[in-house]
């Protein structure tokens, strides 16, 4: 691990967790129970593309305990780690095995959906009622849309930083 | 191989339109005479209640320290207020067809919309 990788890392964390904390007071005006931008992802798929998934879940796994520690509480923890982490799993896995021939944009997009349907998994569970699936359209449709502004935000970021940040020197 | 990523945009789109067909056709097959709104608290019936369009009442739910206020409308209802962190189950709005459900997970509430269907007064008429 070079000192320019563990500087990342904590950048990417720094981030990430701010991002989840600001965007609480960004409100959408859409009368959709629970749904956010995911802003924080786009660090999370940026920590895949330029990290790799090992440190990419540690960076969600410390950003969820960082925003969960300002402010959080155990429920919203719960519900952002198991997002969390079913999106970096399903995008990590993307882009280990297809990545070449994917865009950026659609690994966002399926990353959206497998975090919003994780989290529809988790709400059913504790609820023990699968009926809550009645808003599984309704957020697929804003996983659709957010994944698509957190996508192209990742896009123009990656390019941005890869002309800027040579992993494998210093 | 551009055209991954059309299909695989294509497909995510397909099953958005797909969930809200076959929601739409499940709500639309339970055809029932009356609608009743169950409360459930702790995954445990806390209280029932008719829905018709001359009901108007509020009731409030406690659980420990905790509270969540369900209001009913004529037919619809919803979760008026509740001291819950972020409010989901509040910002879930008007309830109104058999199936549609509000939750308050902190407060381990549940209310949903059943049906009731009318054919035990049918016989009885």
């Amino acid at each position: 691990m070079t000192t320019k990788r563990l500087v990342l890392i904590s950048l990417f964390v720094a981030q990430a967790a701010a991002l989840s904390i600001v965007e609480r007071f960004i409100s959408i005006p859409v009368a959709i129970p629970g749904v956010k931008l995911g802003l924080a992802n786009v660090i999370t798929l940026l920590a895949i593309l330029m990290l790799g998934w090992k440190d990419a879940l540690l960076i969600v796994l410390l950003r969820c305990s960082l925003a969960a520690m300002v402010g959080g509480n155990p429920i919203s923890f719960l519900f952002s780690i198991c997002g969390g982490l079913s999106s970096t799993v399903v995008m990590a896995v993307l882009w280990q095995k297809i990545g070449r021939r994917l865009s950026i944009i659609i690994i966002s997009l399926l990353g959206a959906v497998a975090h919003n349907t994780g989290q529809l998994l988790v709400a059913a569970l504790i609820i023990q009622d699968l009926r809550v699936y009645v808003y599984l359209p309704v957020l697929l449709i804003s996983a659709l849309i957010t994944g698509y502004i957190v996508g192209v935000i990742t896009l123009r970021c990656h390019s941005a930083l890869k002309k800027n940040t040579d992993l494998t020197a210093g | 191989m551009r055209n991954i990523n059309k299909w695989i945009a294509a497909g995510l789109v397909a099953l958005t339109v797909m969930s809200y067909i076959i929601l739409h056709a499940y709500q639309q097959n339970q055809i029932y005479n009356h609608t009743k709104l169950v409360i459930y608290r702790d995954g445990e019936i806390y209280d029932e209640a008719s829905l018709s369009k001359e009901v108007h009442k509020e009731i409030t739910v406690r659980t420990g320290d905790h509270f969540n206020i369900i209001e009913i409308k004529g037919e619809a209802v919803r979760i008026k207020e509740a001291d819950c962190p972020r409010k989901i189950c509040v910002d879930t709005g008007w309830l109104n067809k058999p199936g549609q459900i509000a939750v308050c997970i902190p407060n381990r509430l549940k209310i949903v919309i059943e049906g009731q269907s009318g054919n035990v007064d049918d016989i009885a008429y």
